[in-house]
């Protein structure tokens, strides 16, 4: 049970990390790239809770800092998104009671996603972090987000829904 | 409930504190990073170039897409340069300047000699890493190491930050943590052009006396070893001179000739130039053309062997009739 989720949640987020970075970024749609891994870390957190979420958080952020692209210091995605996952996850017996509850988790994980890579840079004092980039990146990284969690946050919640979880 | 609880807050604060962990230790530099990078990447590198295989055909389309209105402005724009052009070939001294400096250009890079690999762009890093890099389809296996100058047809792009056994890690020259030195064409200034993200890239040149203009062309300077960039490839053109009296250094913005955001096949130096590209990118000697006072009687003054006595044998132009 244990290992059907490690397995299914590990590939659902590789394979995100890899439509992240080598679908959706070269496409160089204008402003952002949209934040595939955090969509499929919120999906898994909403239908199996705050340990999973954190956990599938901590997985997806660390392979988003260590997958080919990146040069950002390793761990800064994998602590912004174990957050993301707790809290996402707090939702997880709400979201099938009210319509507002999902939507509102992707709006607010959108922004606390590029906010919190961003937090992050200024506190690593980071070169390549001002707050014009942020101004510029963040409204449309939210946009395409939201664009793509009905197929992908959606996708990712049925799925993890095959493996029954007392969320307690 | 209760205990379930306590176990969740157990493990987001061992979560946490690996997170913590991990980033002190990057952030102190070391080998336990580069291995866990170099773990990920053998495993991701064939992923990202086999999504990227599929995906190119169609990721072409979304890009003219997404690029619609830009490309308006652009068709604009080329119809005013267009026009301006026209205007330009009535006066065609300029015209004629222009080319042999373009020309010149072509012979730095033909001239260059470089030994390159190509490689494919497979993957983009996340705008919302602030970091601008790109991941392509040629790595160790194919002779690629770290800190080798990348390029492609318009000019420097950037250089090998890091490489698997398939793919490469291409630290693109407008990454704000890219400073690349370069030589100004014309006068043998020396400079810096480092990247700003998404605002123009900045040339410092130290000499604060230094004569700069706009339009200037930049060439590497090239390192130590030819590492991280070698000698005499084009950079970009100086676009506006900002003027800071009582600064010790001049600072100017930079066009890069690369358009960093339509990348697509790029080269990678792997062996460096044999013969120093950079005299080529100096203007002829003056040996090689005399003053138009003495049209003796020879039909090329070039040939005339009075010229230049002083470097007449060892001067390359005179010797060109030679197989």
């Amino acid at each position: 049970m244990l290992a059907a989720r490690l397995g299914l949640s590990g590939a659902v987020l590789a394979l995100a990390v890899v439509l992240q970075v080598a679908v959706f970024a070269p496409m160089r749609l204008p402003g952002a790239t949209p934040d595939v891994m955090i969509l499929a870390v919120l999906g898994i957190a909403l239908r199996w809770g705050s340990t999973s979420g954190a956990v599938a958080g901590f997985v997806g952020g660390l392979l988003l800092d260590a997958a080919p692209p990146s040069d950002s210091t390793l761990g800064r995605w994998a602590l912004v998104a174990t957050i993301i996952g707790f809290l996402a996850g707090k939702a997880a017996l709400d979201v099938e009671r009210s319509a507002v509850v999902g939507p509102l988790v992707v709006l607010l994980g959108s922004i606390a996603a590029t906010t919190g890579n961003w937090v992050l840079g200024v506190l690593l004092s980071d070169p390549r972090v001002d707050a014009a980039g942020l101004a510029s990146v963040l409204p449309a990284a939210v946009l395409y987000d939201i664009v793509l969690a009905p197929f992908l946050v959606w996708g990712v919640y049925r799925l993890a829904g095959r493996i029954e979880v007392d969320l307690a | 409930m209760n205990r379930d609880n306590r176990r969740t807050r157990t493990v987001l604060a061992l979560l946490l504190l690996t997170s913590f962990l991990l980033i002190t230790v990057d952030f102190r530099g070391g080998g336990v990073s580069d291995r866990v990078r170099g773990l990920v990447g053998s495993v991701f590198g064939p992923l990202e170039r086999a999504a990227g295989a599929v995906v190119r055909p169609v990721s072409g389309l979304v890009d003219d897409v997404g690029n619609l209105s830009s490309r308006k402005a652009k068709i604009a724009a080329l119809e005013k340069e267009n026009a301006a052009l026209r205007q330009q070939l009535r006066t065609t001294g300029d015209v004629r300047s222009r080319a042999a400096q373009l020309d010149r250009l072509l012979r730095i890079s033909g001239l260059g000699q470089y030994r390159i690999v190509l490689g494919q762009v497979v993957a983009v890093g996340p705008a919302q890493g602030f970091a601008s890099t790109v991941t392509i389809d040629a790595g160790s296996r194919d002779g690629l190491t770290a800190d080798m100058t990348v390029l492609n047809g318009d000019g420097l792009v950037g250089r090998v930050k890091s490489v698997t056994a398939t793919t490469a890690t291409v630290l693109l020259l407008t990454d704000p943590t890219s400073t690349v030195g370069v030589r100004l064409e014309g006068t043998r200034e020396l400079g810096f052009v480092s990247g700003r993200g998404q605002r123009p890239m900045q040339l410092e040149v130290p000499d604060a006396q230094a004569k700069i203009t706009k339009g200037q062309r930049l060439v590497t300077l090239g390192s130590v070893n030819n590492r991280p960039y070698v000698r005499g490839v084009p950079v970009g053109v100086i676009s506006s001179v900002l003027l800071e009296p009582g600064s010790p250094s001049r600072i100017a913005t930079v066009l890069p000739y690369v358009d960093v955001s339509h990348l697509d096949v790029l080269g990678v130096v792997v062996e460096p130039p044999r013969t120093d590209p950079r005299d080529s990118v100096l203007p002829p000697r003056p040996a090689a053309s005399p003053t138009p006072s003495a049209p003796t009687a020879a039909p090329r003054p070039s040939g005339a062997p009075s010229a230049g006595s002083s470097a007449g044998s060892s001067a390359g132009p005179s010797a060109s009739p030679r197989p």
